[in-house]
């Protein structure tokens, strides 16, 4: 099937980029915790870890920024993008 | 405040302004180096009037009490080969063993006393150099070379000619007094020394119990010869008698801070910490927390996104004062250092470790009130993935 097509059989498909990596979603609003998994499976909920998320291209407003743990953005349907890291080096 | 006579005394920062090479001795003498003068063969030779300095604090006192300068130098000549005059012998000996063994009694011409040392200085040096221009027009002691202070209390070697200002200023003058201490030496430290060597602090303090070897030569500043790296001094050790070369009072310390000597750092005004180890960092910050010390934590993040070898970082600085402490703790990550992180295969980002090292500056100088702040923040935040820059505030 054409991935428009697809697209239109799946109203609940959004594609977004994260660390240069395409991933589907299945829901508008993205959680900070969605976004960690997805870069780092299963540490999202590790006290220590303190994880930086920046993104663009959002629906919601403002479009760009900081994504701070326990919020969420509004994706396009596609082309929404998220920067995960740890910051701890020197 | 800090000693800043060049800033202070109009009329020596008149001289430096023209040009010529001052040096305040630690006895209090006033030099101008490199004078053109003639000797007894009529060739051009340099020498260095002298001048009693007579200061009020770092402000010079006028008008100038004393008249009298003094040469340091053969004898010097007119043009037609005759000793130039007034010419006294002398034997004034300066703090460093040099000798003046002339004297020169040239009244003011125009008042009874100099009115202040640009007009006594001016007036002695070109009865020198005058001669010396008759046979070469172009020589000159306006050479703009360094100024010089052997005081112990100027935080410098020599003085910032080239801004047009020799002094500290009453900007820069509030990182005055401060005694600092670098925790760790790697890209990021290193940069920040770079940086606070530049700035009229009282003390700065080097913490880290690394050798210097070759991958820190890629990350850090200037250009380390393949001597230096092959030798593998203590890093600090190393920075510190480079950086010697143009700041004051900067001590070494060859050993890591962790929680057992952490009380060490109850001795400085600001710290910056640019080191690893979530652990031992957390135990520094509640330590300087304790101790109600104000301090800027600059950390980084690199990683290879993808299955592909390009880099994806986040640089960041979060500072601490006793109005933040919650905040830093949350922002902070403390963390371990993932074993496969690709900073620890030693890439080479020294970009990022001198931008990291630029921000946490930026951040001391703005809680020093050397920049103006609109929104005072404790954090900022670079990602070049999304080209982001991101604020923190309380």
């Amino acid at each position: 099937m054409p991935p428009e097509e697809e697209t239109q059989a799946h109203p609940d498909r959004f594609e977004i980029v994260v660390d240069t990596v395409e991933h589907t979603v299945h829901a508008a609003e993205v959680s900070w915790k969605h976004v960690v998994d997805i870069a780092y499976p299963g540490q999202a909920d590790d006290p220590q870890y303190v994880f930086k998320v920046q993104y663009e291209d959002a629906r919601s407003h403002p479009t760009s920024g900081t994504l701070v743990k326990g919020h969420h953005v509004t994706v396009e349907r596609s082309g929404t993008t998220f920067s995960v890291l740890r910051s701890v080096v020197s | 405040m800090s000693f800043d006579p060049w800033s202070r005394s109009p009329d020596l920062a008149r001289l430096i302004a023209a040009g010529y090479e001052l040096e305040l001795t630690g006895d209090g003498y006033l030099l101008v180096r490199n004078i053109p003068y003639l000797d007894e063969h009529q060739s051009i030779q340099r020498g260095s009037v002298v001048s009693k300095l007579e200061l009020n604090g770092d402000v010079t006192v006028n008008p100038v009490a004393d008249h009298v300068a003094y040469f340091v130098g053969t004898t010097p000549h007119r043009w037609n080969g005759e000793q130039l005059t007034p010419l006294a012998g002398a034997n004034l000996v300066l703090a460093d063993g040099r000798i003046a063994q002339f004297s020169m009694s040239l009244k003011c011409p125009t008042e009874d006393r100099y009115p202040d040392y640009f007009s006594k200085i001016e007036y002695h040096v070109q009865n020198i150099e005058n001669e010396a221009k008759q046979l070469d027009a172009a020589v000159t002691s306006q050479t703009f070379g360094p100024c010089i202070i052997k005081n112990d209390e100027w935080p410098f070697e020599y003085a910032d000619t080239a801004s047009g200002r020799a002094g500290i200023g009453a900007t820069n003058g509030r990182l005055a007094g401060q005694k600092i201490a670098i925790v760790g030496l790697g890209g990021t430290g290193s940069y920040i020394l770079d940086l606070v060597a530049k700035c009229p602090v009282a003390e700065i303090h080097l913490y880290d119990g690394d050798r210097f070897s070759s991958h820190n030569a890629f990350r850090s500043p200037g250009a380390a010869s393949l001597d230096e790296v092959r030798i593998g001094r203590p890093k600090v050790e190393r920075y510190a008698e480079i950086y010697s070369q143009l700041k004051r009072r900067i001590t070494p310390h060859p050993y890591n801070i962790d929680a057992a000597n952490v009380s060490e750092l109850a001795a400085f005004d600001f710290v910056f910490l640019a080191m690893e180890g979530g652990a031992t960092k957390l135990a520094i910050v509640e330590a300087l927390e304790n101790m109600g010390k104000p301090f800027v934590n600059a950390s980084m993040g690199v990683k290879k996104p993808g299955d592909g070898d390009q880099l994806q970082a986040v640089v960041e600085v979060n500072g601490s004062t006793v109005d933040n402490r919650d905040s830093f703790r949350q922002t902070v990550d403390f963390g371990e250092v993932d074993p496969d992180d690709p900073y620890l295969e030693n890439i080479q980002v020294a970009e990022l470790n001198a931008l990291n090292a630029t921000m946490a500056v930026l951040w001391w100088k703005k809680w020093a009130a050397i920049y103006v702040s609109n929104k005072p923040n404790f954090g900022m935040l670079i990602d070049t993935y999304l080209d982001v820059y991101t604020t923190y505030r309380s």
